[in-house]
């Protein structure tokens, strides 16, 4: 499977609000390794069986993607917008969006003309800034409602390098596909069943891994999203390399045994992987995963990114594949509550 | 001219390479002007027409774009860089910019999730923006980027009915202008200058007309359009015609050619609007205080996010730039005004 070519369609793909097109491409390319998927909700499901029906492993990375939401539509072909999940207020300014009205528009965020840039730097808020529909007739097209993405292309950069918006959390979603396809290419069938979620809404609130592990409530879960990679200014404490490895979740709030045996069966299997703990919450659908109902021990891996819930984050396209390698690795071994 | 206006504006040429801008003029305007690049690396570009000009006219375009340059490379591979020309900080985070030799670089930031709740809500400093291009080493990186290597934003050109949406609109817009008046046939002689080094101060306007030495000359070039949003101080706007100026912050515009353009714009039915506020500045601060003086006129387009990746211009108002310069050219020439 080509990492890459997978990434690139997956972040081409506008996935929040109502935009559904991520979550049926996410749900086009596991069809090549799955079965039964269905999308429930703005949520991907699908499961590879197993030799064990009985015990499922259920593996999760988020579809949607931050995003925006029209607020109002001015009369001179501007927008106002709020935002769909974190917004980073400092890189808006002259990105190009697409808002998806009864079509779609291309436009544009306000930067500030120099002349009308006071001294005093007032607060970067999302409710002061407008967005340039680029457009004639704006009200036409657009209302309140309506869903904006960033308009970005994925692009390499040296080595193995690569860039696009919404790596968070496609590159989850990418690690989980390479993790389908490596179980396939292992044999006709894992020991257990292994469940694929591609779930919605995780931006906002989890309310996608939330609702859909009450519904199929695996044995067990292993969580996938985006990690903070280093970066000047930050300390080791709080990030991880770039380019060395997967990173494995270590919290009160994960189960230690999912995350010992994610350890174990990294080093076993000479898988580069590196230490993200946390004191407690963790920010990611793990939280959710692992009170649904009666509880499902979850465990988290991240991939490492840069610039986080912006443009320009970027990763190494072999920390996507250790992922999806720790996965597959992890799932034939047959889970760890058997 | 659109195509023309599209494959200049995704050139790569910021002040002090204009290479690949003056190569393919050059290539446009060979059979129909008698050329020469001076010293400088500006075009002088003679239009002999069917009969001599009354006054020396020259009409200049700059060549040059607003770019960066890199100061250094850190020993994890990151490129710091200062900018060519001014571009603010709201116009750099989050942006992607390409070198010469085609490696990408993203200008990226520390995660807004790790962030002090102060920090996000303002610009990061200008100094502290650091380029990745996916290098993992100082050594890694050198390979590609060294210092004094320059770059410009990524080029993506859009076009939405009358909206055209792109980087180095000021000043590619100027030059396909230009480009047109040297293809038709002329009544009378002038010149055609494409300069160098605009973005820095100035540098070509000022000694391309020490060797043209005209009595007077229009500038062509892209302003900056304060139209956005709920702003009530607009400067000019975008849509309301060809920019001409009677004062911004390097020159006291000539009078006379200043009502003669307004006057010839509304006799011809061509939409015309003087901005509201002395601001910005172009070539003509140069040329008039040149040798003993050079009578200056400024025919501008509005420009949304001008120096921006995303400059936003209405193509009614590059057709309305054309459509005056064309007439005042031929109305300086034939002696008509003056």
């Amino acid at each position: 499977m080509d990492i890459k070519n997978v990434l690139c369609e997956l972040c081409s793909a506008p996935g929040v609000g109502c935009l559904d097109s991520a979550a049926k491409k996410a749900a086009e390319l596991l069809s090549e390794y799955a079965d039964n998927i269905a999308i429930e909700n703005g949520s991907v499901y699908g499961v590879i069986n197993g030799d064990n029906s009985d015990y499922t492993i259920m593996l999760d990375a988020h579809i949607d993607e931050i995003g925006m939401i029209v607020t109002s539509v001015l009369e001179n072909g501007f927008i106002k917008i709020a935002q769909v999940g974190g917004i980073d207020p400092r890189t808006v300014a002259a990105q190009r969006v697409n808002i998806w009205g009864k079509e779609p528009v291309m436009g544009v965020f306000c930067s500030t003309p120099p002349h009308l840039k006071s001294g005093d730097e007032a607060e970067l808020k999302l409710s002061d800034m407008f967005i340039d529909t680029c457009c004639e007739n704006a009200a036409d097209i657009i209302s309140p409602g309506d869903l904006v993405t960033f308009r970005t292309a994925p692009a390499d950069l040296i080595g193995d390098g690569f860039t696009c918006k919404s790596l968070d959390d496609r590159s989850g979603v990418a690690a989980l596909l390479y993790a389908a396809y490596l179980i396939r290419e292992a044999g006709s069938k894992p020991p257990v069943n292994v469940a694929f979620l591609f779930s919605d809404k995780e931006e906002i609130g989890g309310m996608g891994s939330a609702t859909m592990s009450y519904k199929y409530f695996p044995n067990e879960a292993i969580a996938v999203d985006v990690g903070f990679g280093d970066y000047p200014g930050l300390s080791d404490d709080e990030t991880c390399k770039m380019g060395k490895g997967t990173m494995i979740g270590f919290s009160p709030a994960l189960s230690n045994k999912i995350t010992n045996l994610l350890k174990a069966t990294a080093i076993e299997n000479d898988i580069p992987f590196q230490y993200d703990v946390m004191g407690g919450r963790t920010g990611t659908n793990a939280d959710k995963i692992a009170i649904s109902k009666s509880g499902i021990p979850c465990g988290l891996l991240s991939v490492p990114i840069r610039s986080m819930h912006t443009t320009v984050e970027n990763l190494f396209l072999e920390d996507v594949a250790a992922t999806g390698r720790l996965l597959s690795e992890y799932v034939l071994k047959g889970g760890c509550f058997k | 001219m659109i195509d023309l206006i599209k494959e200049l504006c995704c050139l790569n040429a910021p002040s002090g390479n204009e290479d690949s801008v003056r190569d393919y003029i050059l290539g446009k305007i060979n059979d129909f002007a008698d050329i020469s690049v001076d010293n400088s690396g500006n075009i002088i570009a003679f239009k002999k027409g069917k009969k001599p000009a009354a006054h020396k006219i020259m009409i200049d375009a700059h060549m040059d774009e607003v770019g960066i340059i890199a100061t250094s490379i850190t020993a994890d591979g990151f490129v710091k860089f200062t900018t060519v020309g001014g571009i603010e900080t709201e116009s750099l985070c989050s942006k992607r910019v390409i070198f010469a030799n085609g490696t990408i670089g993203i200008i990226g930031v520390k995660h807004g999730h790790l962030c002090e709740s102060g920090e996000l809500k303002k610009l990061p400093s200008k100094s502290s923006l650091l380029i990745d291009i996916g290098a993992k080493s100082r050594e890694e990186a050198e390979k590609y980027v060294l210092p004094g290597d320059t770059a410009v934003f990524e080029p993506i050109f859009d076009l939405q009915g009358d909206f055209v949406i792109s980087k180095a609109l000021d000043d590619r817009i100027g030059c396909a202008v230009l480009i047109k008046l040297l293809q038709q046939d002329s009544e009378y002689d002038f010149t055609a200058t494409f300069s160098v080094g605009e973005e820095i101060g100035l540098k070509g306007g000022k000694t391309v007309t020490y060797t043209v030495a005209p009595e007077a000359a229009i500038v062509i070039e892209a302003t900056t359009a304060g139209d956005i949003g709920d702003a009530t101080d607009k400067v000019c706007s975008a849509g309301s015609g060809a920019v001409v100026s009677f004062m911004d912050r390097s020159t006291l515009y000539d009078k006379t050619l200043f009502n003669a353009a307004i006057n010839v714009a509304n006799e011809n039915g061509i939409k015309v609007q003087s901005k509201k506020a002395v601001a910005g500045g172009n070539n003509a601060g140069a040329i008039h205080q040149e040798l003993s003086g050079v009578r200056p006129l400024a025919i501008s387009v509005p420009c949304r996010y001008i120096h921006s990746p995303s400059g936003v211009v209405r193509y009614s108002d590059i057709q309305a730039v054309y459509d005056l310069a064309n007439l005042m050219l031929q109305k300086l020439t034939s002696g008509e005004i003056w």
